[in-house]
């Protein structure tokens, strides 16, 4: 509080809040030219209120007339009924927004926030299960073919690889045979020569 | 008071919905108070009258355009300011100044002469900005946000407008408040 005029005039005018006004109290009581200054002032205010207020001459009911009665709408049509519309109106076009937008699932028991979030948690969850568990048969399927046909082509490979082994062996076997054959026959030319050169 | 504005309220709900009765007792609340500071205005008890007349027609048909039923009183002297003013913007035949006029129709027969003539013409030497303000102020008892709202002016300039008024008025009754 101050010795400032707009002070002392919003104290005197009732414009200061309480906190302030008690302040504004002991200020005055401790400053004369305070208090001189709030003197001066309320007597204006006293001066100012002498004057009385008047009664009319005549007093104001045209509105009882019928021209200026509203229509029967203004009644109904009041600022809580337009508020009432808008927030129906923005409800409405929230729920189509949404019906439009939103996939439809089943209607569930609406509980608290945790209980929604736990029933949605479950569809996501049980929807994951349904679209994850056929794709993930199918990739083992797919796997377990493509296992299968690599195995017979190893199997396939092996068994050509055994086989040529074979006819490597048969081929040397076989060799080994006409050299021993081609041995015998040369042994028994050259014996059938010397016979027939002897006497 | 807080009774009485909740039943006012009550009254503008039910007008609002059409209820003439209603209304009709509302003016009876406020006629009185619109009347006089239309009087201190326009200085003139039939342009007063008139105007009071205005006030409530303009008020009873905008009444649906009212958001608040709490701010039933500033809007009402809003109606009002906006009427003393159109009428006094206009060119008057009248001739007799005004001051003058006061002094003859105004409040000289109802009190003691030398107060209301002295009090008369403080208020004369007021600007009409500083009057209007002192009057919502002083006589109808508006917080300085309310009158701010009359007048659709901001609070800082109404505090302004009734701080000089107040001072200038405190140098023109000093010799009254000496004498008595």
């Amino acid at each position: 509080m101050t010795n400032d005029k707009a002070d002392l005039q919003a104290y005197v005018l009732g414009e200061l809040p309480e906190a302030e006004r008690r302040g504004a109290e002991k200020y005055i009581a401790a400053h004369e030219e305070a208090a001189l200054e709030v003197e001066r002032l309320r007597a204006v205010l006293t001066a100012l209120r002498t004057l009385p207020d008047e009664e009319p001459p005549r007093r104001i009911a045209f509105v009882s007339d019928k021209v200026f009665e509203p229509k029967w709408y203004h009644g109904i049509w009041n600022p809580a009924a337009r508020l009432a519309f808008a927030g129906a109106a923005m409800l409405s076009i929230a729920i189509v927004t949404h019906g439009v937008l939103a996939r439809p699932v089943a209607p569930g028991p609406l509980g608290s926030g945790a209980g929604i979030e736990e029933q949605l948690r479950g569809r996501v969850e049980a929807e994951l299960s349904r679209r994850l568990e056929p794709a993930v048969a199918q990739a083992v399927a797919r796997v377990t073919a493509e296992r299968s046909q690599e195995m017979v082509r190893l199997a396939l490979a092996e068994a050509e690889k055994k086989f040529a082994l074979e006819r490597q062996s048969d081929r040397v076997a076989m060799e080994a045979s006409f050299e021993l054959l081609r041995k015998q026959m040369a042994r028994v030319v050259y014996l059938a020569s010397n016979e027939r050169g002897q006497p | 008071m807080i009774f009485r504005e909740v039943e006012d309220r009550d009254l503008i709900l039910k007008a609002r919905r059409g209820s003439v009765d209603a209304f009709n007792l509302l003016v009876s609340r406020w006629e009185k108070r619109i009347y006089n500071y239309l009087l201190r205005l326009v200085r003139d008890r039939e342009d007063a009258m008139d105007l009071s007349q205005d006030v409530f027609l303009k008020a009873y048909q905008n009444l649906p355009k009212l958001g608040d039923p709490a701010r039933f009183a500033p809007w009402l002297f809003r109606i009002a300011h906006n009427e003393a003013y159109s009428l006094l913007r206009k060119p008057r035949a009248d001739t007799e100044p005004p001051a003058e006029k006061a002094v003859a129709q105004g409040f000289a027969a109802l009190l003691p002469v030398e107060t209301s003539l002295a009090v008369e013409r403080a208020l004369e030497k007021l600007t009409g900005e500083q009057r209007e303000a002192v009057l919502l102020k002083v006589y109808q008892g508006f917080k300085f946000e309310e009158i701010a709202e009359v007048l659709e002016t901001p609070v800082s300039t109404i505090k302004s407008r009734v701080y000089t008024g107040l001072e200038l008025l405190k140098g023109f009754l000093a010799p009254i408040r000496s004498e008595s």
